[in-house]
Formats: C-alpha cells, structure tokens, sequence
C-alpha cells in the first residue's frame, strides 16, 4: 500500500474547527495579564508560559500526528520545514519561514512576519523583559520532546519590542532514541 | 447483597430505587442488573448482564461484552512510549494465561523486538545500526501486521511513540486505516481532555464506548 501524502497546512487548516480570532488573542492576553498580576516577576512570567506552552506542546504533538498524516522526519531540516509549514498554518493560521541554518544543520530560525496572538498587544514601560509570546516556544520545545528531540528555543527579534519580525531559534540539543523501558530482571 | 445469584429480573430487589443521576437512556451497571432508567427515574428495563468472573482488571475494567455476529476484533491495547499500558479492551479472549502487568509487558516487548528486528533485516536499508541499539520511533521500516492461523495482529506507532495493537479474526484484512482512525480517537477523547494526565492509564468512558462501538462496525 503507498504511503499516504502528508497533506499541506492549507487543507487541514481548513478542516479543522477554528474559532474567532479575536475571542483568541483576547483570551491569551487576559491568561497573560493574570500571570503579571499573580507572580509580579516578569522573569517569572516568561518561565511561566514556557511552561504552559510546554504542557500544551506535549498534547499537541499527538494532534498534530494524527491531522496531518506527516511521517517521521528524515532530518532536522525536515522537522523544522514541517513546524514552520504545516504546524503553523494548522493552529495559528500563519505559515512562518525558516532561516539561517548553521553548518551542523542543528540550529534554524523559524520567522513568524504575522502572530495572531499580539494582535492588539502594546507593552508598556513595566513589562520590559517580557516575551509576550513565551508560549509558543515552550510549545516547540514540548512537541519536539515527543518525537524524541531535545531543543532548546529562544526569541531572537520580537515585534513587541520594536523589531520588524518574530524570530524564534531552535536549537536541536540531542536526539533521544527510545529505550526499553522494564528491567531485564523482571 | 451478594450479587453473585444474579438472575431474578426484580429489579427493587437489586436496589433500583438507588440508581443515582438517572439520565435519559442511560445505562446504569447496579450490581449485577443492567437497568435502563428513562427521564422520569421510571426504570423501562432491567435485565442481568452476562456474569462472566474475570480477574479485576487495574488498567482499563471492560464490561463484559456478548460477542455479537458482527464483533471482529479480540483485544486492543494501547502503549505510550515508555510501556505504560494506557488502554487494554477485551471483547473476546477465552484462553487468559497471565496476569494483566504480565501481559502487558509482554505484548510490549514483543514489538519492541519486533520492531528492531524488521528494521535490521530489511534488505532496501542502506544503513543499518547494530541489532540491540535502539531506533527512533518511526525511522526505518516498520512492521504493521502479523498473522497466525488464530488471529491476526495490527500494529500502528506514531512517532510520538503512541502504539496502537488489534488483535482481530485471522481473515481481517488490512487495518492501518482503521488504527490510524483509532489514534484519532484517542486524540479527540483523550489528549484534548485537559483533566487527563499525558502518560497515565485513560479512564475514560466516553472513549471506550467509542472505541468499543467503532471496533465492533470493523469487518
């Protein structure tokens, strides 16, 4: 039996249940004020939504897999074409780009020209320091986890802060594969 | 009540009146009766269910089935990547020989090692890692089915690491689709409920039912 095409972003964005865009941006700005409110510390925020994009990311994967019948990527480069492609078309309704591979091929850039989720948004003079969208790398890093790929994710340009894009770096620390998990005394 | 000598249909004296939450249609296991109560608390049925004794199943307690015409599918397990048992179903399984964390553990090292092992033999690889070194879940060939003369076992992983085992009538034919269906279904009842632990055995009655219902349309 051939194996069956992933299918693009495009066609499962426009299968999947959307909702308003507005109801969503508004709803992640209220959880992001709640954070500032409740821990005061924006370090302390930023590591927050790492962490709930994390829990998210480790749900997400699975989603993910099953929509949009993608196999296992053949390398790093391939994963991160995917993430931009076919991830970010299905759940944001944005399709990203990447950029700036280094020589290993183990360190991208994924760049984001539009996020729904700061539509609206200005940080005002208190919140400096903040990664307002702290959640989608904490999401990356969770899905890749997964699939059995150490990352690690940091924000190199923000909008929010006066740059013309969003940049996240993902950076592939190892590859964990799958050991046997009992004991053989058992 | 003892509710062993479950075959009087007297539903007062099974303690009907004790249905709490009585819903619409809903099924309610009391005891040892089946009773289907309508909106009104008015008990419309009550009939003993199939008194098979079966062994208190920690992972995943199926109710006891009768194995209709059109009930394909033996047993269905579902494994996380690190061997957690998060979904056993039994629909049809006379011959039990070891106990469920027995079971379970072997079911999942028998496609460990299967899995190795088809991937080193296959002959259109080029590169092949020792026998013994793990792979990544995905990469290589992958082995999706077995037959015996009894019944045939169909095999789906992910490369989240999510496997998915059907162990059906040995004349089935070729269920990826089916599986690949099953996954969806545990993506919608059980990853999107966000009171589910990732990682832990699922407890949920909706899914089984789905699964349940969804298996027994297979041919």
């Amino acid at each position: 039996m051939a194996p069956v095409a992933p299918r693009s972003g495009d066609a499962i964005f426009a299968n999947v249940e959307r909702v308003n865009a507005e109801l969503f941006t508004l709803t992640y700005g209220a959880i992001v004020r709640q954070l500032l409110t409740d821990l005061e510390e924006v370090e302390e925020v930023n590591k927050q939504l790492d962490q709930m994009g994390y829990n998210i990311g480790v749900r997400l994967v699975d989603e993910f897999l099953a929509k949009s019948n993608v196999s296992r990527c053949v390398d790093f480069k391939e994963t991160a074409e995917v993430i931009a492609k076919v991830g970010f078309k299905m759940f944001l309704g944005v399709t990203a780009s990447v950029s700036n591979w280094d020589a290993e091929g183990t360190t991208c850039s994924i760049i984001l020209e539009d996020n729904p989720l700061v539509d609206f948004v200005e940080l005002p003079d208190t919140c400096q320091g903040l990664y307002y969208c702290n959640i989608l790398s904490g999401v990356i890093r969770g899905a890749l986890e997964m699939v059995s790929m150490k990352t690690e994710v940091t924000w190199l340009r923000d909008m929010l802060r006066g740059d013309d894009a969003f940049e996240l770096q993902v950076k592939l620390l190892k590859q964990v594969p799958e050991e046997y998990p009992y004991k053989d005394d058992e | 009540m003892a509710g062993t000598n479950a075959v009087d249909f007297n539903h007062r004296q099974h303690g009907a009146q004790q249905c709490k939450n009585v819903a619409d249609m809903r099924c309610r296991y009391l005891y040892d009766c089946r009773i289907w109560a309508a909106k009104n608390g008015r008990i419309l049925l009550c009939y003993p269910r199939n008194y098979v004794k079966k062994p208190p199943s920690l992972i995943s307690p199926s109710p006891p089935v009768p194995t209709a015409s059109g009930n394909n599918a033996y047993m269905l397990y579902i494994f996380n990547r690190n061997g957690v048992c998060l979904l056993y179903r039994e629909w049809n399984r006379p011959l039990k020989t070891l106990n469920s964390q027995q079971d379970h553990k072997l079911m999942f090292g028998l496609l460990f090692s299967l899995k190795s092992l088809t991937a080193k033999m296959d002959p259109t690889c080029v590169d092949k890692g020792n026998l013994g070194v793990p792979q990544l879940p995905g990469q290589g060939c992958s082995f999706h089915s077995f037959r015996t003369n009894t019944y045939k076992l169909s095999f789906m992983e992910s490369p989240s690491g999510i496997k998915i085992i059907l162990v059906t009538h040995p004349r089935t034919g070729d269920l990826r689709e089916s599986l690949k269906y099953i996954y969806n279904l545990y993506v919608e009842y059980v990853v999107k409920n966000p009171l589910y632990s990732p990682g832990t055995p699922v407890r949920c009655e909706l899914f089984d039912t789905t699964v349940d219902q969804y298996v027994r349309g297979l041919g």
